[in-house]
């Protein structure tokens, strides 16, 4: 019935091995905590009438008509491995109000979009994310001041401790889909035997999400990082996995309190302050998590996926909230449990029929999942 | 030392501290720098827990896990999957949490 297309058959393979990798962890079928599965949450995000998608849809139809090209678009999504979280939404696309012709025309524009945004290797198959090219990293490495291991003994252990403080930041403010807060990229390799790991966490301080994120004096952060006999890996959805630990493996480090082109900080101290206020606030994200019961921990994740299509509705003249339906819709119905259930089905399968049953799931052409 | 548990090093190193077992999102208040945090699995309501702790030992979880993520970020040794450090672990215990064999130890 659709024609083929390469670009969304590799994204099938690769969304259906990374589902099925990580799906054997404990905790992924509540993650983000034991409240609810996030197949859950992207139901209210695609079912009802005027979901998400279908406004999303329009938009882009809209923007388009205004003139804007695909990398026009692309770029105001912000940054790829956002993009890449609205995938999980294609499970379920037959279930929106989208034509089945609709539903395919969307997701293969969303993976190009994808596209636009990196240099090679769209959907991370060889576990990297190259957003930048040789000269640009080079570039970086030159014009910035850089702080080392070799002159500050305690830099591995605080860059560590910044790291995993903005991480936890992303998780609390975006759950599961941390990398709506963050692109990481690279591994880019140096002749000298060392890589550069570049991170750019983005809206931390998203207040019209959160509240307890207005005492945050920074909205963006950046570290470029040089390691040094540690391979690093990173999938399409922005999840980095490192062989060893990462602080032991560190040689140098520039921290930027904004974008990649902000001033560079100068010490340790510097970074240590960040830390510090960083840790203040993550107190509070805590607390404001431990205040949600299961219906306003789903309306949030909701929200925070609204959030990422502000700067295309923005550009439209139109605010980026959920309308009040979707709000109705969320209090009213409850998800049917079909997908979570047929994660469980798939546990007993052998994996090639898993991965066929995950690519069914995902897959806009396909109308009904055979398990 | 004597081995009490063993379970997947996730994240290399040996560290020693005071066990301190987080099973709700209450127990956090009374995490201190420096504890060994022990917990089924984490997730983000532990958050201040885990950057308090100097290492961290699991029931669940596999190299890819969240403790197992987050420890290679910190550079703290962790072991994962012991299935029962929750039960056998008290608060208050001293223990050795070695992240490279994948095993905790308790004074003999």
């Amino acid at each position: 019935m659709y024609p083929n297309n390469k670009m969304l058959d590799t994204f099938l393979d690769v969304i259906s091995h990374t589902l099925l990798d990580v799906s054997e962890e404990p905790g992924w079928r509540v993650w983000p905590m034991p409240f609810f599965h996030p197949s859950e949450g992207n139901f209210y995000l695609a079912v009802p009438e005027r979901s998400f998608i279908v406004e999303l849809y329009e938009h882009i139809k809209c923007l388009e008509e205004e003139g804007l090209s695909d990398k026009d678009i692309a770029k105001l999504f912000k940054k790829p491995s956002r993009i890449a979280t609205l995938t999980f939404l294609f499970e379920w696309f037959r279930h929106s109000k989208l034509s089945p012709e609709q539903r395919v025309e969307l997701a293969i524009k969303l993976l190009r979009y994808i596209k636009c945004l990196k240099k090679e290797d769209p959907f991370c198959t060889t576990k990297r994310n190259i957003l930048l090219s040789n000269e640009e990293v080079n570039n970086l490495i030159s014009t910035n001041r850089f702080l080392f291991v070799r002159d500050h003994v305690n830099l591995p252990q605080l860059v560590g401790r910044l790291n995993a403080a903005l991480f936890l930041l992303c998780e609390t403010m975006y759950f599961l889909h941390h990398s709506i807060g963050h692109e990481f990229h690279g591994p880019y390799y140096l002749n000298n035997g060392k890589i550069i790991l570049i991170r750019e966490y983005y809206d931390l301080k998203n207040t019209e999400c959160w509240d307890f994120t207005k005492k945050l004096s920074f909205n963006e952060l950046t570290t470029i990082e040089i390691y040094k006999g540690v391979d690093i890996r990173i999938d399409f959805f922005n999840r980095m996995r490192s062989s060893q630990s990462l602080p032991h493996a560190l040689v140098g480090v520039c921290v930027k309190q904004g974008n990649i082109n902000a001033p560079t900080l100068n010490s340790p101290e510097d970074i240590k302050s960040i830390l510090n206020e960083l840790l203040e606030v993550l107190k509070l994200g805590q607390e404001s998590l431990k205040s949600l019961d299961k219906k306003g921990m789903i309306r949030k994740y909701v929200e925070v996926h609204y959030f990422i299509r502000k700067p295309l509705t923005e550009k439209l003249g139109i605010d980026w909230y959920p309308p009040g339906e979707v709000y109705e819709f969320l209090e009213r119905v409850a998800p049917p449990k079909e997908i979570a259930e047929m994660f469980k089905k798939m546990s007993q399968m052998p994996r090639e029929r898993q991965l066929g049953t995950i690519k069914q799931v995902f897959d806009p052409r396909v109308n009904k999942v055979q398990a | 030392m004597k081995i009490l548990l063993k379970g997947t090093g996730a994240s290399p190193g040996r560290a020693e501290g005071r066990v301190k077992v987080i099973l709700q999102a209450e127990d956090v208040q009374n995490m201190r720098e420096g504890d060994i945090l022990v917990t089924c699995y984490t997730t983000p309501l532990l958050t201040t827990a885990i950057l308090k702790a100097r290492a961290i030992v699991t029931d669940e979880g596999g190299l890819m896990c969240h403790a197992a993520i987050i420890a290679r970020e910190m550079g703290i040794p962790c072991v994962v999957g012991t299935h029962k450090a929750t039960k056998l672990l008290k608060n208050g215990q001293k223990v050795m949490v070695d992240g490279d064999e994948g095993v905790v130890y308790v004074p003999e």
